[in-house]
């Protein structure tokens, strides 16, 4: 096997951990403080993403459209979470699904009534152009490690936010016990509506950076959504820990899944078949290891519940 | 019949730092109310779950009948005769008296699965779910949703489904939590016949109709028994009085 | 207008105005009112396990999916004249629906036991996650799975044949989806009240209350979601037939959406829900979908305040009973 090529796939399988984690986050934190599942994080990123796009077009500067992508995605949360989340905390799970993907439909078609149904694409400046050393080892993509860094910054962030701070220490009691939190006279909507503009600034960051490797589309955060609930699933709901580490178990072996399976498989079946199986195998296989958990961890790896 | 009807044996339960139950033996035997009294945070509720099967102890092992229940779930204990009544009112809250009723009648006579046939159109079903709705008194409510009842109107419903079950034994919760004395005064003579059905064990805080039912009452603390015997000895027992009378020695 | 007179008016209106367009020769009138018929098919069995039965399914695309794709495959492999399976004997295609109908119920039976066993161990949030994790699964399978078509879908050249029948014939296709709905809603109705019935609703409210009187939970939920799969995959098979095409977007989230939002539009629970629902649902696309290229953001609006303001549906606002009994 090449060495060389392997770590360069395990980076690349940690970069999507990181931004999995970034969505996850949000999920997570908004299920546990609030009690709400919320499948229009998945808009919450694709707004992220056409934020960056078109202030980084508009002002020919990466680094304000990261910036506004931050500050949409948060605006965008806060207003979903006055207007509509509010209504939904006292409702069962149904509800909150139905809304949460009406709001996915709103969202996603104002989207394109705002920039057409053609992908945005978005250019990184100049100095993640092209590859970087890796200690003379390893070319790899300077735009992908520069993810990496400022990805792993916002979670040892996201950690000091909510383990040193005043605010995470009462987003944490939110997510232990909310009635008693309430009883404390902390002042709960304030709280709910910070969560989940945080969250959804999380989900619009994530969105910016993935949306410069890829194209910026409608539909683009559902697959992502969909990822962060399988992370959530492994990593156990409403804990930060459990998304981290269920975000690098799926950045990795979805990674390492579409490398390696199809030539794994070629061991043992003729080669055809084995570059076709491997290859749908491989798009499945965090769901066959989100199965395998469920079977030995029904509440996932690190349940915070109960 | 076997004697006793219920009997556990070493039953240990802990969580994290605190033994819920401890070394725990107790025993119900046919025909008697033996009631379990003790402070709150005794460990009464988390027995209660290990008898009817919604916590696994520990240690320990629980028999009913004559054979071993600690690995069944709590739909299996109640298939063999074992019915319970809830601390707080657990109902079908959106059906009606009768269809709560009728639901155990249903569970109790056959299976749940047919598919066909309208189970209300089934005259000797409901027959019998009316039977026991008049046993407790409410019969004249019976088409009225669970969630329109009084709160002691609920604690009879839970009552006549147990009774519709037709136990070996009954798992009584504080039955009488929250009734006016009217109402206490009532659920005394109803356990008064149903003792002739079933033995009881019940847990209950209302020490007057304690003494008046049980033919024996065991003390929990801490998750342990100190005390067990005859209403007079537990009356007489300075450490009950001390634990849980709240008398000073 | 009791409920029931808006449930007569409705399927009286389903089973006339086809008949009105085919005598008007307008057959695209008939086939959207097949796809209602079909729409409102796949909805009813999903009601039975969301409504009935409490189970936030989100995964009930991988059931539609499942029973169009055994119809494309079973078609594909008959009119290419490839055996299914050769060994001892060659198993041939088929392109009879009498066939064809039951084997998709089947397939997803088995998807359904097994997609339950797993995700019936969970309650909540979790179960909604994993409903819909499965059914991604399996989207992404066939994307990635080229045999049949992979992301381009598997074209059914010629509609799949009724004894007695020309299925090509439009009125004639839609009179077979509209008896199949019939059956299907008078089985139900007869479930609905039976002893099965009052478990699974029972166990809807109250869990432990329906363990502790000695009905096992999971075997009446197990049960009903295979049920409620098999009346989904019956409604892909139709219409894979439709639309004479099977793609992956038949398993993709979006259609456990919609299909959800039938159940959810028409009122939750309600027997004909689905059929208000989906009939609701063709209309917006029709009459928004003209008028508008961003109709899906209307039919947002619309759930949105279904969902915070009109919890029985459009059938608790035509009769008056808002709250489903």
């Amino acid at each position: 096997m090449d060495v060389i090529l392997f770590l360069e796939q395990c980076l690349n399988g940690l970069q999507l951990g990181i931004m999995l984690f970034l969505m996850a986050a949000g999920l997570t934190l908004i299920f546990g403080v609030m009690g709400l599942i919320n499948l229009a994080h998945g808009s919450l990123y694709m707004i992220g993403a056409f934020a960056c796009a078109a202030v980084a077009t508009w002002s020919g500067s990466f680094a304000l459209g990261l910036l506004a992508s931050l500050v949409c995605a948060a605006a965008a949360g806060a207003l979903i979470e006055v207007g509509v989340m509010r209504r939904l905390y006292q409702r069962d799970h149904l509800d909150q699904v139905l809304a949460t993907f009406a709001l996915i439909l709103m969202c996603s078609e104002a989207m394109r009534w705002l920039f057409g149904s053609f992908p945005l694409y978005l250019d990184v400046p100049e100095v993640f152009y092209g590859a970087i050393d890796l200690f003379g080892v390893l070319q790899y993509s300077r735009y992908r490690l520069f993810i990496i860094v400022l990805g792993l910054l916002t979670a040892v962030g996201i950690y000091l936010l909510i383990s040193k701070t005043r605010v995470g220490m009462r987003i944490r009691a939110g997510a232990a016990d909310r009635q008693m939190t309430a009883a404390l006279g902390i002042n709960i909507s304030l709280l709910f509506t910070l969560v989940f503009a945080l969250g959804a600034a999380l989900a619009g960051f994530a969105g910016a950076l993935v949306g410069s490797i890829q194209s910026v589309e409608v539909g683009m955060g559902e697959p992502v959504l969909i990822l962060a609930f399988v992370v959530v699933v492994i990593g156990g709901i409403g804990s930060i820990r459990g998304a981290l580490i269920g975000a690098l178990i799926v950045g990795m072996v979805d990674t390492l899944g579409r490398g390696y399976l199809p030539q794994l498989l070629q061991l043992v079946l003729d080669p055809a078949v084995a570059n076709t199986l491997g290859a749908a195998l491989a798009s499945i296989a965090i769901y066959l290891l989100m199965i395998l958990i469920l079977i030995f961890k029904p509440q996932g790896l690190f349940p915070a519940h109960g | 019949m076997p004697n006793p009807i219920i009997e556990i044996t070493d039953l240990n339960k802990r969580f994290g730092a605190i033994q819920a139950t401890h070394d725990l033996n107790l025993t119900l035997n046919v025909g008697e109310i033996h009631a379990l009294i003790g402070p709150n945070g005794a460990g009464k509720s988390t027995l209660i779950k290990q008898i009817t099967g919604y916590l696994q102890p520990d240690q320990g092992e629980i028999q009913f009948l004559g054979q071993t229940i600690t690995q069944m779930s709590p739909a299996s204990r109640a298939r063999m005769g074992l019915a319970q009544t809830f601390q707080v009112s657990s109902l079908i809250m959106e059906y009606s008296c009768l269809d709560n009723v009728l639901l155990v009648v249903q569970a109790r006579s056959g299976s749940s699965f047919s598919f066909f046939v309208a189970v209300r159109d089934d005259a000797n079903l409901i027959q019998q779910a009316q039977d026991f709705l008049q046993q407790v008194g409410l019969s004249d409510r019976q088409h009225l949703r669970a969630s329109a009842l009084s709160h002691g109107e609920r604690r009879q419903l839970e009552i006549a489904m147990a009774l519709a079950l037709e136990p070996k034994a009954f798992l009584l919760d504080e039955p009488m939590a929250g009734m006016d004395p009217a109402g206490v005064k009532q659920l005394i003579e109803s356990l008064k016949t149903m003792r002739e059905q079933a033995p009881i064990l019940l847990i209950e805080h209302d020490m007057a109709a304690v003494f008046e039912l049980a033919d024996r009452i065991t003390v929990l603390d801490y998750g342990r028994v100190i005390a067990s015997g005859d209403v007079e000895s537990i009356r007489n027992n300075k450490q009950v009085q001390v634990a849980y009378l709240g008398v000073a020695s | 207008m009791s409920e029931k007179l808006v449930n007569r008016s409705m399927m009286a209106a389903l089973i006339l105005l086809p008949w009105l367009a085919h005598w008007l020769d307008e057959p695209y009138y008939v086939s959207l009112a097949t796809r209602v018929a079909i729409l409102a098919l796949a909805g009813v069995g999903l009601n039975l396990a969301l409504g009935l039965g409490g189970m936030i399914s989100f995964g009930h695309a991988a059931f539609f999916g499942l029973g169009g794709y055994v119809t494309g495959i079973l078609a594909s492999h008959a009119l290419n004249y490839e055996p299914l399976f050769s060994g001892f004997i060659d198993i041939p295609g088929t392109t009879q629906m009498l066939i064809i109908w039951p084997l998709a119920m089947f397939i997803a039976a088995i998807a359904a036991v097994f997609i339950g066993l797993l995700s019936l161990r969970t309650s909540g949030v979790y179960f909604i996650m994993i409903t819909l994790a499965f059914a991604q699964m399996i989207y992404y399978f066939s994307i990635s799975w080229p045999t049949y078509g992979g992301e381009d879908g598997l074209p059914i050249y010629i509609r799949n044949g009724f004894p007695g029948l020309n299925t090509l014939q439009p009125i004639q296709f839609f009179m077979i989806c509209c008896t199949l709905l019939l059956i299907t809603l008078w089985g139900v109705s007869r479930l609905k009240n039976s002893r099965f019935g009052n478990a699974l609703q029972a166990l809807r409210q109250n869990e432990t209350r329906v363990a502790a009187i000695g009905i096992s939970p999971l075997g009446i939920k197990l049960t009903a979601f295979v049920i409620s799969a098999t009346i989904t995959a019956l409604a892909g098979s139709l219409f894979a037939d439709l639309n004479r095409f099977v793609s992956p977007t038949m398993f993709s989230w979006h259609t456990s959406g919609e299909i959800m939002i039938f159940v959810i539009l028409g009122g939750l629970g309600r027997l004909y829900g689905p059929l208000a629902g989906a009939s609701l649902f063709i209309l917006c696309e029709a009459l928004l979908g003209g008028w508008t290229e961003y109709w899906q953001f209307f039919l947002g609006l619309l759930l949105l305040g279904v969902v915070l303001f009109a919890r029985g549906g459009l059938i608790g606002l035509l009769s008056g009973e808002p709250k489903n009994a």
